[in-house]
C-alpha cells in the first residue's frame, strides 16, 4: 500500500497564515470604510434676521430674494416620524390627515385656518353675495407655481373643477352646495376676470368658506402637460373640460403641481417623502428654515423615541400612543407641545340595533362609565373630558350641557326602566388595533358596566374591518359600540353634526354615522342650520341639536384629543392652530432651528 | 432519465405550483369582509361613486371573470391598481421585492458564512467546550425573537458605539442610485456611486445579521449533527488511516457528502424569510415586501396581497430549484442516478 505524502505543515502553515491576515485586513478595510464619518459637526448657524411669522405661516422680512436668504447654514433637513407613510400626494385625493399636512408643504388653498377664523391666503379677499349663494375671489397677483408660470384666477378654477370631478374628500363637504350633478357643480366655477374667480351655490351653504382650506391649488400648465389618456385605470371627464384622462393622477402621485414653500422631491414609497424649498416661494421665508424637509415613515413607537432622542429626528406624529410620547419628551432634549384641538373621542352606540335601540340603555351605559378613570388612569391627565356632542373650544358649543358623569345608582335606574333585562345586554365595543387608549378605555368600559350587570365584549379590529361593518345598511349588521375619533373635519358645527344626520346613514353608511341615530326633529334642525348663513341664528339651532343629542345619547363623549407633538428642544417657530386637519401650523418653512 | 431531463420536469412543475398558490390567495382575498373599493373612497364617497369604482376594478363581475382577468393581466404586467399607492401592483413590487431580495439574501450569505463554520468547530470538537458554546449560542438565536434581537443590536452597535446605522437603507440626506436591480448595493457599485455604496452597506448590515440570526443558529446545528454522522463513516475513516491532513478530511470528504440536507434548509429558510422578515424591517425601518404585505392586507388591497405571495410564491420556487440544482453539483450520487 502506498500513500501520498502530504504536503509539508510548513508551506501548509504558511499558506494558511497568509490567507487569514489578508483576510483579515480585508474585513478590517471594509468596516472602516463602511462605518464612515459618523455625524457631522453641525454648521454654525447665522443671526436670526428680524422677520415676522404670520399665524397663517407667511413671512414677512427678507424674503426671496432679500439680503441674509438662504446662507449656508439653510442646508438642513427637518426630519418628521410619520406612524404610517404617506398614501397619495395627489392633492385632490388626500383623504389620509397626514396626505393633507404633505399637500400643505406643497401647494397652497385660495383660503387657510386662522386663530379666530378662516382668513385669506391665495386670494386677498372674498365677497359673498346677498342670497349667500355666489362667492367672489380675488385672487393675489404674486404667487408663482413650482414650475415658474404665475398664478391666474385659469389655475384657480381649474384647480375647483378638477377637484369636483375627482370627487373625493373635501370637496365632498361642499359639492351638494354647488349643484346636484358633476356637470352642474363644474358649470358653476366661473373665471371672471384674470384675477377674479366665481364659486356659485345652487343652496346657501353656511359652513362653506371653512370648508375650502383644504382644495388646493395647482398649476393647470402642469397639469395639462402630464395628462394620461390611453392607458388610464381612471377617467375623468366633464362636460366643461371633456375627457380628461387620469387627469395627471398617475403623474401627480409622484410629483407636485403646486405653489407652497416645497416641492416634491422623491418619493421612497412605504419609507419617505423628500421635499426641499422652493426658493421663489410667494410667502417669503425666514432666513435660517430648513432647506430640506423628510417625512420619514417609523411605524415602531420604539425607534420614533430613538430617533428623537438621539436627533436623528426632529418632530413626531401625533398619532403615537400617549404614553410613548411622554417617555420620548423625558430625554432633556425634548419638549412636548400640546394643545387642544377639534378632535373627540366618541364611542358610538347603534341606536337601531337591539338593545341599544332603547333610550334607557344607552343612558345606563353613559352613566355607568366612569369617566375620571379614563381621564386620571389611562389618559395620565394629559387630556380633556368631552362636553358634550361637538368639541369643547369649537364655536357653537353649548356649555350648558347636563351631560352624564359616572353615577352607578343613576345607571340602574334608568337600567331599570328599560325593555331589556340586565342579564339580556349583551353588547360588544369595537376599537381600532393598535390604539393602546382606546383599548383600555374599552376594557375600563367592560369593568364599569359588570357593575350594573351588562356584559360588554372589547373587539379589536382592524381599521378596515371596522370601515366594512358600518358601512352596513342595515344597522342590525353593524356593530353595538365602536370607538372613532373625528378629527377630519372643517371647523364647523355642521362637521360634527353630520355625523348624527340620520340621511348620512341611510343613504351611504359609513363609520362616520355609525350610531345609526334618526330624530326627525334634529335631522330638520341639521338641514336649516346648514342652509342658513346668519351665525347667531346657526349658534342658536346648534344648542338645541346639541341638547338633543344629550337626551337621546346615540354616543359616550368621551374626551377631547389635544394636538401633541414630541419636538427637538432645539426647534422654533412651531404653533399650532386648530383643526388638525386643516391647520396651516403644519407648514414647516416656519421652522428652524433658531429662534426668531 | 437523463440529467438535462430531470431539469426540465422541475422547471415545468414550478407553473402548476405558481398558480396554485395564486389561486389560493385570489380566492382569500376576496373572501376577506369588507369592501375595498369603499376603504379606498373614504367615508364620503356615495353608493354610485363606490359602484363605478368597483366597476373600474372589475369587482361587479362573476368571481370567475375576475380570475381570468387577472391571469391574463398578469402576462400583459399589469398586476392591477393598488388601493393604497394608487398604483399599477407591479410598480410596487418592483420598489418593495428587490428591498427585501437585497436583505434576505444578505442575511443568508452571512448565515451560511458564519453558521456553517461554526457548526463545523462543533461538529469537529464533538462533546468538548467548543460544541458545548455553540449549542448554547445555536439555542439563543432560535429562541431569542428578532425583533427584540434587533432592537439590542441597535442599541449596542448603532446608537451606542456608532458603528453602523440604526435603521432605513440609505443616510437621511442622500437619495436612492439610479434604479437598475432596485437593490441599492448593486445599484451603487453599477453606477459608481461610492458614497451611497458605503451607505447602503452600513445601513444593510445590521438588519440582515439580526435576521440572519435564527439561520445561523440552524445551520450551525444542521451542520454539526450531518458532519458528526458523516465524520463516523468508514471513507472518513480509510481518509484518515491514509494520513490524508485533517482539513481535507473535514472540508472535501465529510462536510461536502453532509452537504444536502444544509442546502434543503438553505432553500427553506430562504423562501420563508422573503415573507416573514416583516419584524426586522418594521425596527430597522427597511420598506420590503413583507412591510408592503401586511399592510396589503391591513387595508384590504386585494391586488397587492396578491401580487406579494406571487413573489413570494415564486421566489420560493425558484431558489429551491437552484437548491436542486446545486444538489447535482455536490453529490455526484445524484447525477449519476439521473443519467
Amino acid at each position: 500500500m502506498t500513500t501520498e505524502k502530504p504536503s509539508t505543515p510548513d508551506r501548509r502553515g504558511f499558506l494558511k497564515t497568509a490567507v487569514g491576515t489578508v483576510a483579515g485586513l480585508a474585513v478590517g478595510g471594509v468596516v472602516g470604510y463602511v462605518a464612515g464619518t459618523g455625524a457631522q459637526a453641525p454648521t454654525p448657524g447665522q443671526a436670526t434676521a428680524t422677520v415676522t411669522v404670520t399665524e397663517t405661516g407667511s413671512v414677512t422680512g427678507p424674503g426671496p430674494t432679500g439680503p441674509g436668504f438662504w446662507t449656508k447654514s439653510n442646508d438642513e433637513t427637518f426630519v418628521f416620524c410619520a406612524i404610517h407613510p404617506v398614501v397619495n400626494t395627489d392633492p385632490h385625493q388626500c383623504l389620509e390627515v397626514l396626505d393633507n399636512e404633505t399637500a400643505l408643504q406643497a401647494y397652497d388653498p385660495l383660503v387657510v385656518m386662522g386663530e379666530k377664523g378662516v382668513k385669506p391666503h391665495l386670494c386677498v379677499a372674498w365677497d359673498m353675495s346677498g342670497d349667500g349663494l355666489v362667492y367672489t375671489f380675488y385672487a393675489r397677483d404674486d404667487v408663482m407655481f413650482h414650475d415658474g408660470s404665475k398664478m391666474t384666477a385659469d389655475d384657480i378654477a381649474y384647480s375647483f373643477q378638477r377637484a369636483l370631478t375627482v370627487d373625493m374628500n373635501p370637496v365632498t363637504w361642499f359639492r351638494d352646495a354647488m349643484g346636484s350633478t358633476m356637470d352642474e357643480r363644474v358649470g358653476n366655477v366661473k373665471v371672471l376676470t384674470a384675477s377674479t374667480v366665481q364659486l356659485s351655490l345652487v343652496k346657501t351653504f353656511g359652513p362653506f368658506v371653512s370648508t375650502l382650506p383644504l382644495t388646493y391649488i395647482v398649476s393647470k400648465k402642469t397639469v395639462e402637460m402630464n395628462i394620461k389618456r390611453p392607458g388610464a385605470k381612471v377617467n375623468y371627464k366633464n362636460s366643461l373640460n371633456g375627457d380628461m384622462g387620469d387627469w395627471a393622477n398617475e403623474w401627480l402621485i409622484n410629483n407636485d403641481a403646486g405653489s407652497g414653500p416645497y416641492r416634491l422631491k422623491q418619493r421612497v414609497w412605504g419609507d419617505k417623502d423628500v421635499y426641499e424649498a422652493f426658493p421663489e416661494y410667494w410667502g417669503g421665508w425666514r432666513p435660517d428654515s430648513f432647506r430640506n424637509l423628510i417625512y420619514q415613515s417609523v411605524p415602531d413607537p420604539a425607534q420614533m423615541k430613538l430617533m428623537m432622542q438621539q436627533g436623528k429626528a426632529h418632530m413626531n406624529d401625533m398619532w403615537y400612543p400617549l404614553d410613548v410620547q411622554l417617555l420620548t419628551a423625558e430625554d432633556p432634549s425634548i419638549k412636548l407641545y400640546e394643545r387642544q384641538d377639534y378632535g373627540p373621542l366618541y364611542m358610538n352606540l347603534n341606536c337601531q340595533k337591539p338593545p341599544l335601540d332603547d333610550v334607557n340603555v344607552r343612558k345606563a351605559i353613559a352613566y355607568a362609565f366612569n369617566y375620571d378613570s379614563m381621564l386620571n388612569d389611562i389618559l395620565l391627565g394629559r387630556e380633556s373630558l368631552q362636553l358634550g356632542p361637538f368639541p369643547n373650544t369649537l364655536w357653537g358649543h353649548d356649555d350648558t350641557l347636563d351631560i352624564p358623569r359616572y353615577d352607578v345608582a343613576k345607571a340602574k335606574e334608568y337600567l331599570a326602566k328599560a325593555k331589556y333585562k340586565p342579564s339580556e345586554i349583551k353588547v360588544t365595543a369595537a376599537y381600532v388595533t393598535g390604539l393602546t387608549q382606546e383599548q383600555r378605555i374599552a376594557l375600563l368600559l367592560k369593568a364599569n358596566l359588570a357593575e350594573i350587570g351588562i356584559d360588554c365584549t372589547p373587539q379589536e379590529m382592524t381599521w378596515n374591518n371596522i370601515e366594512g361593518k358600518t358601512s352596513q345598511k342595515d344597522p342590525r349588521d353593524s356593530l353595538d359600540m365602536v370607538e372613532i375619533y373625528f378629527t377630519n373635519q372643517y371647523p364647523d358645527p355642521d362637521a360634527w353634526a353630520i355625523i348624527f344626520w340620520s340621511q348620512l346613514w341611510k343613504t351611504g353608511p359609513s363609520f362616520i354615522s355609525a350610531s345609526y341615530y334618526e330624530n326627525p326633529k334634529y335631522d330638520d334642525l341639521f338641514v336649516k342650520a346648514r342652509y342658513e348663513v346668519d351665525q347667531g341664528k346657526r349658534i342658536e339651532m346648534y344648542k338645541e341639536m346639541q341638547q338633543i343629542l344629550v337626551q337621546d345619547q346615540p354616543a359616550l363623549w368621551l374626551y377631547n384629543m389635544q394636538q401633541r407633538h414630541a419636538m427637538r428642544k432645539d426647534i422654533y417657530g412651531y404653533h399650532f392652530v386648530p383643526p388638525a386637519v386643516q391647520s396651516y401650523s403644519k407648514r414647516y418653512s416656519v421652522l428652524s432651528k433658531y429662534p426668531l | 432519465m437523463k440529467y438535462r431531463d430531470y431539469l426540465l420536469r422541475r422547471l415545468v412543475l414550478v407553473i402548476p405550483t405558481v398558480f396554485g398558490v395564486i389561486t389560493l390567495i385570489f380566492v382569500i382575498s376576496r373572501i376577506i369582509p369588507g369592501d375595498p373599493a369603499r376603504l379606498a373612497l373614504g367615508p364620503w364617497a356615495k353608493p354610485e361613486q363606490v359602484q363605478e369604482f368597483r366597476h373600474v376594478l372589475g369587482l361587479d363581475k362573476p368571481i370567475v371573470v375576475q380570475y381570468f382577468d387577472y391571469i391574463i393581466g398578469l402576462f400583459k404586467g399589469d398586476f392591477g391598481l393598488s388601493l393604497t399607492t394608487k398604483r399599477n401592483v407591479l410598480n410596487d413590487l418592483l420598489d418593495f421585492a428587490p428591498a427585501s431580495l437585497e436583505l434576505v439574501t444578505t442575511g443568508m450569505a452571512l448565515a451560511v458564512v458564519i453558521g456553517i463554520p461554526i457548526g463545523v468547530i462543533a461538529g469537529t470538537h464533538k462533546d468538548k467546550w467548543p460544541d458545548h458554546v455553540t449549542r448554547i449560542f445555536a439555542l439563543s438565536g432560535v429562541s431569542i425573537p428578532q425583533f427584540w434581537a434587533g432592537i439590542i443590536l441597535q442599541l449596542i452597535f448603532a446608537y451606542g458605539l456608532s458603528l453602523v446605522a440604526p435603521n432605513g437603507r440609505l443616510d437621511i440626506n442622500l437619495l436612492p442610485p439610479k434604479h437598475i436591480t432596485g437593490m441599492y448595493t448593486i445599484d451603487s457599485l453599477l453606477t459608481g456611486n461610492w458614497e451611497t455604496l458605503r451607505s447602503s452597506i452600513n445601513h444593510l448590515i445590521l438588519p440582515a445579521f439580526a435576521l440572519s440570526l435564527a439561520s445561523i443558529s440552524e445551520f450551525a446545528r444542521m451542520t454539526r449533527s450531518s458532519l458528526v454522522e458523516e465524520l463516523g463513516k468508514d471513507h472518513v475513516l480509510a481518509a484518515r488511516v491514509n494520513r490524508i491532513p485533517e482539513f481535507l478530511v473535514v472540508y472535501k470528504y465529510a462536510l461536502k457528502s453532509s452537504f444536502t440536507p444544509i442546502m434543503t434548509l438553505i432553500g427553506l429558510d430562504y423562501g420563508f424569510l422573503l415573507g416573514n422578515a416583516f419584524l426586522i424591517e418594521m425596527v430597522f425601518l427597511w420598506p420590503g415586501l413583507a412591510r408592503y404585505g401586511v399592510n396589503a392586507i391591513i387595508d384590504k388591497d386585494f391586488n397587492s396581497m396578491m401580487g406579494v405571495t406571487l413573489v413570494i410564491g415564486i421566489g420560493f420556487v425558484f431558489v429551491n430549484l437552484i437548491i436542486d440544482l446545486l444538489y447535482g453539483y455536490v453529490d455526484p450520487r445524484v447525477r449519476l442516478r439521473a443519467k
